[in-house]
């Protein structure tokens, strides 16, 4: 790939230039599984961007990502094609007119549809998904540093993990406790009303 | 994701890090970076993100940056513990910002008063932005911190305060777009109106359930002034003469109102108005009400819709009655003649019939007078209306053009 085509600051994968839907990036997972990614979505995860954006690495080159399991980032794919179809839906904004300008009848509805959509998208998204695989999936978004997934990851695990227990916070982030248990009564003692209606576990 | 949150975290990864390299922990969160920890933390209740200090010593502080803090009393038998847990929040909450910061509590004695106030004067400290109290307040007067009327980040402000509320000297929003006044009884004429007065980008303002007895007159007057709620409460309501409530929204764009026009609303320059409610419900129709009604219609110049209760209605009804024996509006109000493009009345089903005919009487004149369309949602009267006011119109559900 050429490089001046990785500059370009144009932030919109989807409307870069012709044939750049039939560009793929190699992806090498953790577990030794090969992705083919097509470019736009692959540029969605910033780390993989500066990757190819290194002036050294060439475009052909299998990208390897200790941190993240085949199934892991199939996932991330399957919600970064998602997610960036939906984006392609609303109007991009002019840069002629001015912020206020360009917000007309129309991109406001086109808006609200893409805002429903993804809501729709990410409930139906995680639905089936243990702790676990939310948990991996958090990672793998986090290595590789994928906002829009990242946002919505924390936003699931703040949903599940409250109203919990300290014990059920404890597993689910796999700390262990390294209070006494003195101090421990004593923070709780100090935070009581932290601790009223607490599910049970 | 919005403006705060994860932005700070964008570090870039480099892939020779030797960070988390696969192995058994790789599902271990521990792992990830504080920022998106103290992210996770901040999108839980408050309570939530508190009790997270006791996992483990990493933790411990990793909640006090969170940017909304919510407080709500529960069972009145934990209030000692509730107030203790507000006050440690506030004092070991870290010096970043406080966003939106709630508060419903019981204020039952000046120890309690003081308390409160020094904790919504640390959200103002915090570069506050959105502030929501309801203060149950058993003394007969309260007073917020005056810093909090010259806060300069705060641009939402709710609270529920039954008492007097006495102001500061100085009030001066600069930012404030919505404001909401609940329960609260206004003290008198002049600081009310310094309140009014100190809005100047204010967009919404609701103003429920006030009691105006002690007022004569104030003027609502902030430009960019779109929406605008007006509900009194029947029982506050004086019989007495009531306040003058004059209005000048050259932006105002809806305005609401319910009850039972217990004061007298104007309305001035109010070119932009397109929408207007007024439910209301003269229990004790007088002339003074049915006068009050005809004011207030008589400042909606540029208005297209309007819905009215079945006691509006009837309102009208004795505004015109006691105008002129004529049963005309005389002068008719400047949108019926202009702008008006649909009424919408609503009535309860037993009243309806009684009710409307005069109205439908009326509204035959008023359509004489260049309605486009008259919108009424009551099947039995539309037939009766087409044979009144063919030539006018023959659909009576007809959009504006």
């Amino acid at each position: 790939m050429a490089n001046g085509e990785n500059q370009n600051p144009n932030p919109n994968p989807i409307e870069a230039t012709p044939g750049a839907a039939a560009r793929t990036i190699t992806l090498k997972t953790a577990d030794g599984e090969i992705f083919e990614v097509e470019e736009a979505v692959a540029m969605e995860f910033a780390t993989v961007k500066s990757f190819f954006e290194d002036d050294a690495v060439s475009a052909t080159t299998p990208m390897p990502l200790p941190n993240v399991s085949g199934s892991a980032l199939s996932r991330v794919i399957t919600y970064c094609r998602r997610s960036l179809e939906i984006r392609s839906k609303l109007p991009s904004p002019s840069p002629a007119a001015s912020a206020a300008e360009a917000v007309g009848e129309g991109d406001l509805e086109a808006e609200k549809t893409a805002k429903q959509e993804r809501k729709d998208f990410e409930a139906e998204f995680l639905k089936d998904e243990s702790n676990e695989d939310v948990k991996e999936l958090i990672l793998a978004a986090n290595y590789l540093n994928i906002k829009e997934l990242l946002d919505f990851l924390c936003r699931s695990v703040a949903v599940r993990i409250q109203n919990k227990s300290v014990e059920y916070v404890r597993k689910f982030f796999a700390i262990e406790g390294d209070y006494t248990p003195e101090e421990e009564a004593r923070m709780r003692e100090e935070n009581a009303w932290a601790f009223e209606g607490v599910d049970e576990d | 994701m919005d403006e705060s949150g994860l932005n700070q975290s964008s570090k870039k990864h480099k892939l020779n890090e030797e960070q988390g390299i696969v192995d058994g922990n790789t599902k271990c969160l521990e792992n990830l970076p504080e920022e998106i920890l103290r992210y996770i933390i901040s999108l839980l209740p408050t309570n939530d993100a508190v009790r997270t200090s006791i996992l483990c010593k990493r933790w411990e502080y990793l909640w006090t940056s969170i940017p909304n803090l919510g407080f709500k009393i529960g069972s009145k038998a934990k209030r000692k513990l509730f107030m203790n847990f507000v006050e440690r929040v506030l004092l070991l909450h870290d010096s970043s910002d406080i966003k939106q910061f709630i508060l419903y509590c019981d204020v039952l004695h000046d120890g309690d008063a003081s308390r409160i106030k020094a904790w919504i004067s640390s959200a103002v400290r915090h570069n506050v932005q959105e502030l929501v109290f309801k203060l149950n307040i058993s003394e007969e007067q309260f007073s917020l911190p005056h810093c909090l009327f010259t806060c300069v980040t705060l641009t939402k402000l709710r609270f529920y305060i039954p008492c007097v509320l006495k102001l500061p000297p100085t009030i001066y929003f600069t930012n404030l777009k919505i404001l909401s006044v609940r329960n609260v009884t206004f003290s008198d004429d002049h600081s009310t109106q310094k309140l009014f007065s100190g809005l100047p980008v204010l967009e919404e303002m609701f103003l429920v359930d006030c009691i105006w007895v002690n007022l004569t007159a104030v003027s609502i007057s902030s430009p960019k002034l779109h929406c605008l709620v007006i509900i009194d409460d029947e029982e506050n309501s004086n019989d007495e003469d009531g306040c003058q409530v004059m209005i000048f929204g050259p932006g105002l764009k809806t305005f609401t109102y319910y009850g039972p026009l217990c004061n007298d609303y104007c309305l001035y320059n109010s070119c932009s108005l397109e929408r207007v409610v007024i439910n209301f419900d003269p229990r004790k129709t007088a002339r003074q009400v049915a006068y009050r009604m005809y004011r207030l219609l008589s400042g909606l110049s540029t208005v297209k819709k309007l819905k009215l209760s079945s006691g509006a209605v009837e309102g009208i009804d004795l505004s015109v009655n006691c105008k002129n024996a004529d049963a005309i509006l005389d002068p008719v109000p400047p949108c019926f003649l202009s702008h008006l493009r649909c009424i919408k009345v609503y009535c309860c089903a037993e009243v309806q019939n009684q009710l409307l005919h005069p109205l439908v009487g009326q509204v035959l004149e008023v359509l004489s007078f260049r309605f486009s369309c008259l919108f009424l949602n009551l099947p039995f009267l539309a037939g009766r209306l087409r044979v009144h006011c063919s030539g006018i119109t023959s659909t009576l559900m007809r959009p504006e053009g």
